[in-house]
């Protein structure tokens, strides 16, 4: 007999549904790493609030990017320009400010114009003219970076009072120490990076777990041609989620800017594979399919703790991150082939 | 009937044609017997270059003082090495044309008319012939990705010849025993793409991408220099010896790239991994292992046989364009010649298909990805020995995507499958020639990226399937007219 009826579950089992398996292997090996860090370098300070708050400061632009990539991977694509075009960003917001004297919230519009632009035409040649999106994105990092190169080659310095007071805009932690309000110790804040990261990570979430687009993704990653024969809008869909990420990339390079309050045209070079990396890290499948946003917030805290560690550390040298986010890349993908290995053995069954 | 509508085009386009190859020869044979006036020196084309070109070459010939007075010079400026380089070359050629006489360009102002009159009049004559049905033209050529790369170079080529009109001569330099011009300059300096690529071609027409080669090729040169410099001291004027046997120096970076492209090749052969993600490990890790290879530094050497295997010559020609020969033809006979490349093929269009009927598709990707590391090492010791130094964070960057756009230029499909290494040869020196036609424009190197891609981006459109397939409509639907008058 069929079952139109879905089954009720209660809150424990659907918390431990099987699916969310990748995201709890990067939790787990976040506090795993945390704990080592915590023992290693606890009297150090390591385990304050302030080395964990620094954590989403100091990653937020890779975040912010990461949320647009996961979508993108959730299809079944990849997108290769993004670290471009938040340079090119930068170099918007920096030479039309500081060169030309434009408002920088004017720059800021026209570098969404223009990333949202380049990533929808990028959805459209991926869709419509079959070029994979490997090629496509290749092309458009290209041309982003030498856009950037064009504009100016060297680093441009940004001095606005209205980016300035945005950029050095922080809410301090606070406790109550004999009834008046005093900053903690050591000092621990979040800066407006940071808020743009979580609410980012926010309105993914929603888009992709309670909306019908998010579905559409999820259903075009799984399989686009039985989306394709389910009618569902596959085009459009494309299409939208690499105007989306364009979106991220441009909120990205905001970000950085914020960061480092300069453009520069090889600023962020090679950033795309740490957007890349922090996203696999977070247990989405470069096949298509699967991925959550919570996995992706970690996977970027994960990340961001190992050259903290390195820093801690004090003696080791800094390319020693490389070689970490190596290590931990090849483990979370055995893991993710383990998953879906055992996972295809079980429906065989 | 449908001919004879178009013989006023098909009549001024020969008119044109004519004209240009007549306005050619004469100003080609005028310019080589008489003695050029000064007014006819100042045709905008031939004067404006070589003022823009002699400033190129002062900054370079100040570079290359500086290269030759110390080798500490080389390592401030190897972050822009590539870009010196290359208006090194232009220099030198610029200087070579000062001494043999040539003051300008201008006697050869008429050449690019010239060629481009004769290749039209050519082309011209082809379509004329193609559509009295005199000559059938192949329906292969035109389904062919490789026929629109090829054109797509000829007329980057004939762009680049009108900007430059000594752009295709060639000169013999007996100082250094090596032919000097811009087309050998393409040729040498796309060898590393090219070796690469060859291996990429591989593996894409296993319907995979390895985008680790970029680090590996800076791993092969960190390498080739930490033993070259095992005494960090010594080694670093031309003529001290190396206390490693020479041979130690290129077999090491070579068998540890061959065991990195292993190390990839496990990963997608035997544990199932999607390529990409299986190679970005290496790709994100490597530079790392270049960078602790060398403790961070960037060594310099002045070793000559090192050098030789960059800047030597043989036959005349630069040694990388040899290497690259030598890889080309090693790869076709390989893959052509042995049944290999069927292989390659089969197991990229089905890979489970291939295993059932009997092909150990497994060996074969192990192979593969083996051999792709392999030339990433080579191209890495090609590099490392054209600085002569090793570079752990500029080597080798961005390898990987020129090498996949040479491959996907090349007519090979990102779907696996077909492969063509003629293809994959043309794409390179496309990608070279962009590089080299923009340099001509004295713009940037850093710049160039933003041509390459709207180049690349008209060939992939080109190459696409859908507009492949509507131009094959279209020209079915023209013949499908055509019969339908006749048979009426």
């Amino acid at each position: 007999m069929l079952n139109t009826q879905p089954k009720r579950r209660s809150i424990l089992s659907r918390i431990l549904n099987p699916k969310y398996i990748m995201v709890y292997s990067t939790v787990a090996v976040f506090l795993v790493i945390y704990l080592v860090g915590a023992i290693a370098y606890g009297d150090k300070g390591f385990t304050s609030l302030r080395t964990f708050l620094l954590l989403f400061t100091d990653n937020a632009y890779i975040g912010i990017s990461a949320v647009g990539m996961t979508m993108v991977l959730i299809t079944g694509g990849i997108d290769l320009s993004v670290a471009a075009v938040a340079s090119l960003t930068g170099m918007f917001i920096a030479y039309g400010n500081t060169i030309l004297g434009i408002n920088p919230f004017i720059c800021i519009g026209f570098a969404l114009v223009v990333g949202v632009g380049l990533g929808l035409l990028m959805g459209a040649t991926i869709h419509y003219l079959n070029v994979p999106p490997f090629i496509t994105t290749l092309t458009g990092m290209f041309l982003a970076r030498g856009v950037c190169s064009l504009i100016s080659r060297e680093s441009i310095s940004i001095s606005n009072e209205a980016i300035d007071a945005l950029a050095g805009w922080r809410f301090y932690f606070q406790h109550l120490v004999d009834g008046q309000w005093e900053r903690i110790k050591p000092v621990a804040y979040i800066d407006a990076t940071v808020i743009l990261f979580i609410v980012m990570i926010i309105i993914g979430t929603i888009i992709l777990q309670k909306t019908r687009f998010g579905r559409n993704v999820y259903a075009i990653g799984g399989s686009e041609q039985s989306a394709k024969l389910m009618g569902l809008p596959v085009a459009r869909t494309k299409v939208l989620v690499y105007g989306f990420n364009g979106l991220c990339s441009v909120l990205s390079g905001v970000a950085y800017v914020l960061y480092v309050k300069s453009g520069w045209n090889l600023a962020l070079q090679g950033a795309e594979l740490d957007v890349i990396s922090a996203t696999v890290i977070g247990g989405t499948l470069l096949t298509g399919g699967v991925g959550y946003m919570l996995g992706t917030l970690f996977g970027v805290l994960l990340k961001g703790t190992i050259p903290a560690l390195i820093t801690f550390n004090g003696t080791l040298s800094s390319w020693w991150g490389k070689i970490a986010t190596g290590i931990l890349l090849l483990l979370f993908i055995l893991l993710q082939r383990a998953v879906v290995t055992g996972s295809e053995r079980k429906k065989k069954v | 009937m449908s001919n004879r509508k178009n013989l006023p085009g098909l009549a001024l386009m020969a008119v044109l044609c004519i004209a240009m190859v007549a306005l050619g020869i004469w100003g080609f044979a005028s310019g080589n017997s008489v003695q050029l006036s000064a007014a006819e020196l100042a045709v905008p084309t031939a004067t404006e270059a070589p003022a823009e070109e002699e400033a190129a070459a002062d900054e370079a010939a100040a570079a290359e003082d500086g290269a030759a007075a110390a080798d500490e010079a080389e390592l401030e400026e190897v972050a822009e090495t590539e870009t010196v380089a290359d208006l090194r070359e232009s220099a030198i050629a610029e200087r070579l044309a000062e001494e043999n006489g040539f003051q300008s360009f201008a006697y050869l102002k008429r050449f690019p008319l010239l060629v481009t009159g004769i290749l039209l009049g050519l082309a011209f004559v082809f379509a004329l012939l193609a559509m009295r049905k005199v000559v059938r033209v192949p329906e292969k050529l035109l389904h062919s990705k490789l026929t629109y790369a090829v054109v797509a170079e000829l007329a980057i080529l004939m762009v680049c010849l009108w900007i430059r009109p000594d752009f295709f001569s060639i000169r013999y330099e007996p100082s250094s025993g090596m032919l000097i011009g811009s087309l050998i300059t393409i040729l040498n300096r796309s060898a590393e793409i090219t070796i690469i690529a060859m291996g990429m071609t591989l593996v894409i027409a296993l319907g995979g991408t390895d985008i680790s080669v970029g680090a590996l090729v800076a791993v092969s040169g960190a390498l080739a220099l930490k033993f070259l410099r095992w005494d960090i001291n010594v080694y670093t004027t031309p003529g001290n010896y190396s206390v490693q046997p020479f041979i130690l120096v290129l077999l090491v970076p070579l068998a540890v790239c061959l065991l990195m492209g292993l190390f990839n090749g496990a990963l997608v052969a035997k544990l199932n991994i999607q390529p990409i993600i299986a190679t970005l490990i290496l790709m994100v890790a490597g530079r790392g292992i270049a960078q602790i290879v060398t403790d961070g530094k960037q060594f310099t050497t002045g070793y000559t046989p090192f050098q030789f295997i960059g800047g030597g010559s043989f036959l005349c020609l630069p040694m990388p364009i040899i290497i690259s020969i030598v890889v080309v033809v090693a790869v076709a006979l390989f893959t052509r010649k042995t049944a290999f490349g069927m292989f390659v093929e089969s197991v990229g269009v089905n890979r489970s298909a291939s295993r059932v009927s009997g092909l150990r598709s497994d060996r074969i990707i192990l192979i593969v990805y083996m051999l792709t590391g392999f030339l990433a090492g080579i191209s890495g010791l090609i590099y490392s020995s054209r600085i002569s130094s090793c570079d752990s964070n500029n080597a080798g960057l961005n390898y990987e995507m020129d090498a996949i756009l040479a491959v996907v230029i090349g007519g090979t499909s990102m779907s696996g499958g077909k492969f063509s290494i003629a293809g994959t040869v043309i794409g390179s020196i496309i990608i070279r020639t962009i590089v080299t036609f923009v340099l001509y424009f004295g713009i940037t190197s850093e710049s160039t990226m933003a041509f390459k891609a709207m180049i690349i981006a008209v060939v992939i459109v080109l190459q696409s399937e859908p507009v492949r397939n509507w131009m094959a409509r279209r020209s079915k639907a023209r013949k499908s007219v055509v019969r339908g008058e006749v048979h009426a």
